[in-house]
């Protein structure tokens, strides 16, 4: 004889272990199991059939429903199915009852969507068993509920962070067109646009391995450090340099970024281009629409090699109008609901089939055209770069530049006496080929000095001393040779040569500088080893010509309040304030 | 030894105490419910096998059956089962009139068996 469980009527009102409903059309099945429930400490709702067990369902919100199986009308199955839909995203443990007989629909119990079952007559033991095991279940799923909402909401607040950190101001409408689509909430897929203080326009297109939030991580680093060094002049190859070595340093093995680099030079006359992994960079002819130029990768993606890598960039000339496209592999990639890809064919068909100007529209017409409603199943990432003449070459009006006065006497103007800052340096010619020294010196200035609001100004003067010594002192150049249009490319070709050969040569920089309370000056020395040139009988000409510096140094004219040189001409001196 | 095991077979107190933890109160109401009952179902095994519905017959033999092991009639109970189980294959035959009648005979066996019992 089995020793029943035996409770005390107090132990019933302990707790309230919420609301059960109970369905079985049998009347001494419904009692029992009604009251050994009371005695668990839950509140039981009864129906003997099934629409009215539906019925209390969504009237009570049970925590647990128990059902028989077999009944007239509808069955428990049936039963079974209809409550977990009106569930919804709630979990409600549903146990069938049945009788031991009917052991061959167990399984259709399970796959109604039934949690359990129990036969009859019901053990109290076997019963709470269950229950525990049931509410075990339900605690379970509840956390997994709170835990995926608490992730979709991090997800969403680091998706405003990165959106903001990503987000470019500084470039106009139509400066640019850019396409983003992410295959899901984070893309693993990046855009970054913005302006060197030259007037450069730098363009990085990203594609991290992967997609999701485990991709877009990379991209909070890299963004940094692209804005950052663009903001201070650093030329593409360096900021490349930087990006992989940051990206090698923190990504996991196997993961890397896919890089095109694009820059171009404020007059729209040529871009340079380095290509690490990703689809062809395409340029388009501004007259004719057809494909001037096709450049594929030639260099590795970012983050594999922690050696120090090179990322030399190809030069491209180009026209007015000319447009250069950029994309992720997601466009081309793209799937129609067949399971066909839109495919390299489509792509440069789409881009060749009409004017370079409305090349951005026909990309997108053209690649909804083909996926209609499918889902993307990687990120999708375009951009279009328009490349406009500033002005047509000698017509344009030039701005009135400030007449130096002859009779401007330096030693009114400062006395590098009172300087509370005197910094020099040579840099000799092994570094002069391998370092870009505007941003360096400009750090310089701007960590010493503060002056933050002057480094556009700052920038645009050293640019143009230093290209004055290096170009026309050091390497001997010709800036005529860029007086027309083809010339350009024979320019930096002839300055990459000579600046290979050189052997030797120098430049060496001078500063002085005060500042006090938002005003200041600073003095600039540069000397190079060149060979100088009559500066005593030379007349600088009055309008800006190429920002590429010529003697004439214009924009150090534009910004300086002296300007004068010393030696054979290899001294340029100039005195800028504040 | 014998007429135990078969007052038992009849009627065994123990199974729905055991459901019932004990609660005299709970029992005498299940009890109550299952007396009641037990009219209606005979009723609906003989009318549904006179009149050919055989799922009412096979329902109403069903829910004896699970009701009969529910407190404790394990005699009714089996009867109940073998009806079911004829009735389910769609047999009206004398197989299935002859168990209409024994079920009969067992419900009266166990009405005086409880009221020996005092149930």
């Amino acid at each position: 004889m089995s020793v029943p469980l035996s409770y005390s009527h107090e132990n019933t009102t302990r707790q309230d272990r919420g609301r059960v409903l109970v369905v079985d059309d049998e009347s001494t099945s419904l009692l029992i199991l009604r009251g050994l429930l009371l005695k668990e400490g839950f509140s039981p709702v009864t129906a003997n059939n099934g629409a009215r067990a539906i019925e209390l369902f969504e009237q009570e919100s049970p925590s647990m429903v128990f059902v028989d199986v077999i009944m007239p009308g509808m069955s428990g199955l049936e039963v079974a199915r209809h409550i977990k839909k009106l569930a919804g995203k709630r979990f409600v443990p549903t146990i069938f009852l049945t009788s031991i007989t009917d052991e061959h629909t167990l399984a259709d119990c399970i796959e109604a969507g039934g949690d359990d079952f129990l036969t009859k007559p019901v053990s109290p033991i076997l019963l709470r068993a269950k229950i525990t095991a049931a509410e075990r279940i339900t605690r379970l799923y509840e956390t997994a509920q709170r835990q995926h909402h608490q992730l979709l909401f991090e997800q969403q607040l680091a998706r405003q962070v990165y959106a903001k950190t990503l987000q470019d101001n500084t470039i106009q409408p139509g400066e640019v067109f850019i396409l983003q689509r992410p295959a899901s909430v984070f893309s693993g897929d990046i855009i970054l646009v913005d302006k060197s203080p030259s007037g450069a326009l730098h363009v990085l297109m990203g594609d991290f391995t992967g997609h999701g939030l485990a991709a877009a991580i990379g991209a909070l680093p890299a963004a940094e450090i692209f804005r950052s060094m663009t903001s201070k002049g650093y030329s593409p190859p360096e900021i490349l340099s930087e990006i992989n070595r940051k990206l090698h340093g923190f990504l996991p093995t196997g993961m890397f970024l896919a890089v095109v680099f694009v820059c171009l030079n404020q007059g729209g006359q040529a871009f340079t281009v380095c290509n690490c992994g990703l689809p062809e960079v395409v340029v388009l002819d501004g007259q004719t629409g057809a494909i001037k130029r096709r450049l594929p990768s030639h260099s590795l993606p970012l983050g594999i090699s922690g050696k120090h890598s090179a990322y030399p960039m190809k030069l491209v000339e180009v026209s007015h109008n000319d447009h250069i496209i950029i994309a992720t592999d997601g466009f081309i990639e793209a799937q129609n609901d067949k399971g066909d890809l839109l495919g390299e064919q489509r792509y440069l068909d789409i881009l060749q089939n009409g004017k370079p100007n409305s090349v951005f529209e026909r990309l997108i017409a053209g690649l909804d055209a083909f996926i209609e409603d499918t889902s993307l199943e990687d990120d999708v990432t375009l951009a279009v770069i328009p490349c406009l003449r500033l002005a047509s070459e000698d017509n344009s009006p030039d701005p009135v530049l400030p007449a130096l006065s002859d009779s401007d006497n330096p030693a009114l103007l400062i006395d590098t006496e009172q300087a509370d800052w005197h910094w020099e340096t040579t840099i000799k010619s092994p570094l002069l080929k391998s370092m870009d020294l505007t941003p360096v010196l400009l750090r310089n200035i701007t960590d010493f000095l503060g002056a933050h609001d002057q480094k556009h100004a700052l920038f645009t003067v050293i640019s143009e001393l230093l290209n004055n010594a290096i170009d026309h002192g050091v390497l001997e150049l010709d800036s005529r040779i860029k007086d027309n249009p083809e010339g350009f490319i024979e320019y930096f070709q002839e300055r990459s040569l000579r600046l290979a050969n050189l052997s030797d040569g120098y430049v060496h920089v001078r500063f002085y500088g005060k500042m006090e309370s938002g005003h200041g000056w600073l003095q600039i020395r540069i000397e190079d080893s060149g060979r100088g040139f009559d500066h005593v009988h030379w007349e600088p000409p009055k309008t800006r010509h190429h920002l590429y510096g010529m003697r004439g140094l214009c924009l150090v004219r534009g910004f300086c309040k002296h300007l004068e040189f010393e030696g054979c001409g290899n001294i340029a001196k100039a005195i800028y304030t504040w | 030894m014998n007429e135990t095991h078969s007052l038992l077979h009849v009627f065994d107190a123990r199974i729905l105490m055991e459901q019932t933890l004990d609660d005299t109160e709970l029992f005498t109401e299940v009890m109550n419910a299952f007396l009641a009952d037990l009219p209606i179902h005979l009723d609906h095994i003989t009318t549904g096998m006179a009149s050919g519905e055989q799922t009412l017959a096979y329902r109403a033999a069903h829910s004896l059956k699970g009701a009969a092991a529910n407190v404790g009639a394990g005699e009714l109970a089996q009867l109940s089962a073998q009806l079911e189980h004829l009735l389910k294959d769609d047999i009206t035959t004398a197989e299935t009139q002859a168990l209409g009648v024994q079920i009969g005979h067992a419900m009266d066996r166990l009405r005086e068996q409880l009221d020996t019992l005092g149930l």
